[in-house]
């Protein structure tokens, strides 16, 4: 994220103890500063549902890397 | 964003190619200042800065705003020279500047151009058609190349906002209008704009928005039990929304009506003063009438008295004329017949002036002949008496014009009270309609009904507010026990797995956000209060009797020493000023640090608090761009103030036979 993009924004963030979560609203962030403007028109969805598959998509890896982890103590 | 120098061609009534304007500055001197009259294109450079840009956005508010078309703004002349030579010709605005971004200070100037072709109609009429456009973002390398960069909203949002603009590059009206009772939603605006709260409140939506999403596609894909529990969590989650955005409509509806119930309050407050002020002046303009009517009467009697006072101009011939009726008399010319009173004195006595009695009857001979001579005498002496009655006026003449004189000068003097009598009553009457002017003239029954209507709607929302929120809590209940039961099922399949999982992220996030939101709204609202009070009171001195607070609902509020709210009591001066504290402290915590341009800051402002305004205005930005008209705004009080702080400063010429604005730098 740019510099002077997040400006007070950062406050938010540094609130969100998940870490999870936190990415989510980042990247919410961010796709809300690059629409902003005067015309309410096509909202890049997309790039929201992108963010969110993101995240989750880690969160799914870190859920399967678990069971091979307590695999490997058992080996 | 600090702007370094504008280049103009043929926009408006700057014609041709004008030289480079200088607009850099340096801490040491953050001003640029541009002096020109009505109509001498400081208003047109104020567009050119926000066309160079913004582009087609601008475009777009220019039609809204001022109903102009962008290529209204063709130079008349150029337009008229590309027509007779039947040439295409260009338009355009080039506007250098500096940009502290991620990857540190580097120069950039954006472009924007059209070229036009001239059209003359049958009547002979020239108007321009757009042939072409362009707009040229570049950054100027270190090495001096020119590389043009994308010219994307994201590179102007971060230099600054389009929907944030008119918050730093702005007019005397906005700073009129933010300060006014019953603004609230324009504060509120201008503070969810500037301060980011609006980026923070928009992720809130659609993040809940995209849980319902996924909702949607888990339900797809699950089947028997499971799909009727996602379409259930699914729905359940659509209905909350709406029940979100109806509260917050409800809100908002609240909020237009505590407006407009301020507003009509504000008027009856005014209202008494209004009476008073109508009843002082119907009591003028009795006293008005009845002087124009003594005065009538006195010019009147003046008429007479002069008529009489004019006789000295004739004072030698009639001095003469009494002399010569004096030497008659003195002869026995006058009266020379006997009087018709003699004959009538002797009759009474019936005894003639021989000592001869009579009876004064018919038959009597001396009686007879006294009426024959009576006869005789008759209407001869008339005449006579004329002479001599006109001989006592004459002497009596002197006496008349010298009293005349000294009347005529006591009614002048009269005249002359009056007349200055009459003078302060209009200007009195005057000063009363200009504070008429100033306050609502409206029915207080009507203003009361208003009121009472909008109360009873207020209620109305109150009720309905309570069991919104009331059905959200439920919602919220359900919701829980819904996805409680899909999380038991969705176990069983991976593929509803998955989209419950995006779907409760995105929820999670979108409540975290929604949580956070309101502590970030209240800290946002207490620092740009606290720096609203701290500027407000730079600017005013006479407002250390006054604190000033900015409510839980976004009112701009003034309160006096006893807590009275005292918003409609400021004069317009300190209003405004509050107005201008109230930008400045968006425009810090905004962190953006634009150059604030602002067209005509003191064409509203009483003349009073010219000085603090211009002794506060060069420490409001890093860079601040003022247009200002001669006299009115540049003026003995501002100048020294202004001057001193001020890296350029520009006079604006405008030649009215070729309607062309030359701008000179004043050295």
């Amino acid at each position: 994220m740019k510099r002077n993009n997040i400006g007070r924004l950062e406050e938010v963030l540094n609130q969100i103890e998940d870490e999870k979560v936190r990415e989510i609203v980042r990247g919410v962030f961010k796709v809300e500063i690059s629409y902003r403007s005067t015309e309410r028109v096509n909202f890049p969805w997309q790039r929201i549902r992108d963010v969110i598959e993101g995240v989750a998509r880690t969160s799914q890896l870190q859920l399967e890397d678990k069971p091979h982890a307590n695999e490997a103590t058992k080996n | 964003m600090k702007l370094q120098r504008i280049e103009i061609e043929n926009f408006a009534s700057y014609y041709a190619k004008s030289d480079p304007i200088y607009l850099d500055t340096d801490p040491k001197k953050p001003l640029i200042i541009f002096i020109g009259g009505t109509g001498f294109g400081k208003t047109s450079l104020f567009d050119a800065i926000n066309w160079a840009l913004y582009g087609e956005e601008y475009e777009s508010d220019l039609l809204k705003v001022k109903e102009r078309s962008i290529v209204d703004y063709l130079n008349e002349t150029a337009l008229s020279e590309a027509a007779n030579d039947d040439v295409r010709l260009n338009m355009s605005v080039t506007l250098y500047f500096e940009h502290d971004g991620d990857n540190g200070l580097k120069e950039y100037y954006i472009k924007q151009s059209l070229l036009l072709q001239p059209k003359k109609d049958k009547e002979g009429s020239i108007s321009a058609q757009i042939v072409d456009r362009n707009h040229n973002l570049k950054e100027i390398t270190p090495q001096g190349d020119h590389e043009t960069i994308p010219y994307t909203r994201t590179f102007l949002d971060e230099i600054l906002p389009n929907n944030v603009k008119s918050y730093f590059l702005f007019d005397g009206d906005r700073i009129h209008n933010l300060a006014k009772p019953g603004n609230s939603q324009e504060v509120q605006d201008a503070i969810y704009r500037v301060v980011d709260l609006e980026i923070v409140r928009n992720a809130c939506e659609h993040l809940q928005e995209t849980a319902i999403w996924y909702g949607k596609r888990a339900a797809k894909s699950a089947k028997g039990e499971l799909g009727e529990v996602e379409n259930a969590y699914s729905q359940e989650l659509k209905f909350q929304n709406d029940l979100k955005t109806k509260i917050g409509d409800i809100k908002k509806e609240r909020q237009a009506i505590k407006d407009q119930i301020e507003l009509i309050d504000a008027k009856l407050k005014d209202l008494p003063e209004t009476k008073t002020l109508q009843e002082r002046k119907n009591q003028l303009n009795k006293e008005l009438n009845q002087n124009r009517e003594n005065q009538k009467v006195l010019k009147n009697q003046m008429r007479e008295e002069a008529s009489k006072a004019f006789l000295g101009l004739a004072n030698v011939p009639l001095k003469e004329l009494r002399d010569l009726l004096k030497e008659k008399r003195a002869k026995g010319e006058i009266p020379k017949h006997i009087r018709e009173t003699f004959f009538q004195d002797l009759f009474d006595q019936e005894e003639c002036i021989c000592g001869t009695e009579f009876v004064a009857k018919e038959g009597n001979p001396v009686y007879d002949t006294l009426m024959i001579r009576l006869a005789s005498e008759k209407n001869r002496s008339a005449e006579e008496d004329q002479l001599i009655d006109l001989y006592h006026v004459l002497n009596n003449a002197e006496s008349i014009i010298s009293n005349s004189r000294e009347e005529l000068t006591i009614k002048e003097d009269g005249v002359i009270e009056l007349e200055k009598e009459e003078k302060s009553l209009v200007y009195q009457i005057q000063e009363i309609d200009a504070e008429l002017g100033e306050l609502p003239i409206e029915d207080v029954t009507i203003l009361m009904s208003d009121r009472k209507k909008r109360k009873d709607r207020d209620d109305e929302l109150i009720a309905e507010l309570s069991t919104k929120q009331e059905e959200r809590i439920n919602s919220e209940k359900k919701l829980k026990e819904l996805d409680d039961e899909r999380k038991a099922l969705g176990k069983k399949q991976e593929e509803a797995g998955a989209q419950h999982l995006r779907s409760e992220l995105a929820k999670q996030a979108g409540d975290v956000l929604n949580t956070l939101y309101d502590d970030f709204a209240e800290k946002s609202r207490k620092t740009v209060e606290d720096l609203t009070i701290e500027e407000f009171k730079q600017f005013v001195i006479s407002s250390s009797g006054y604190q000033v607070a900015l409510s839980k609902d976004y009112s701009l509020e003034v309160l006096d020493s006893n807590g009275n709210r005292a918003l409609q009591r400021l004069s317009m001066g300190q209003s405004q000023c509050l107005s201008l504290a109230f930008i400045t402290a968006i425009s810090r915590v905004s962190r953006k640090n634009p150059p604030l341009v602002i067209d005509m800051p003191f064409s509203r402002l009483d003349h009073s608090v010219h000085a603090a305004v211009s002794q506060r205005l060069p420490n409001l930005a890093d860079q601040t761009i003022l247009f200002l008209i001669p006299e009115v705004e540049w003026n003995k009080t501002t100048q020294p103030n202004l001057s001193k702080y001020a890296k350029h400063v520009y006079e604006m010429y405008f030649d009215e036979t070729m309607r062309q604005t030359t701008i000179t730098e004043v050295k």
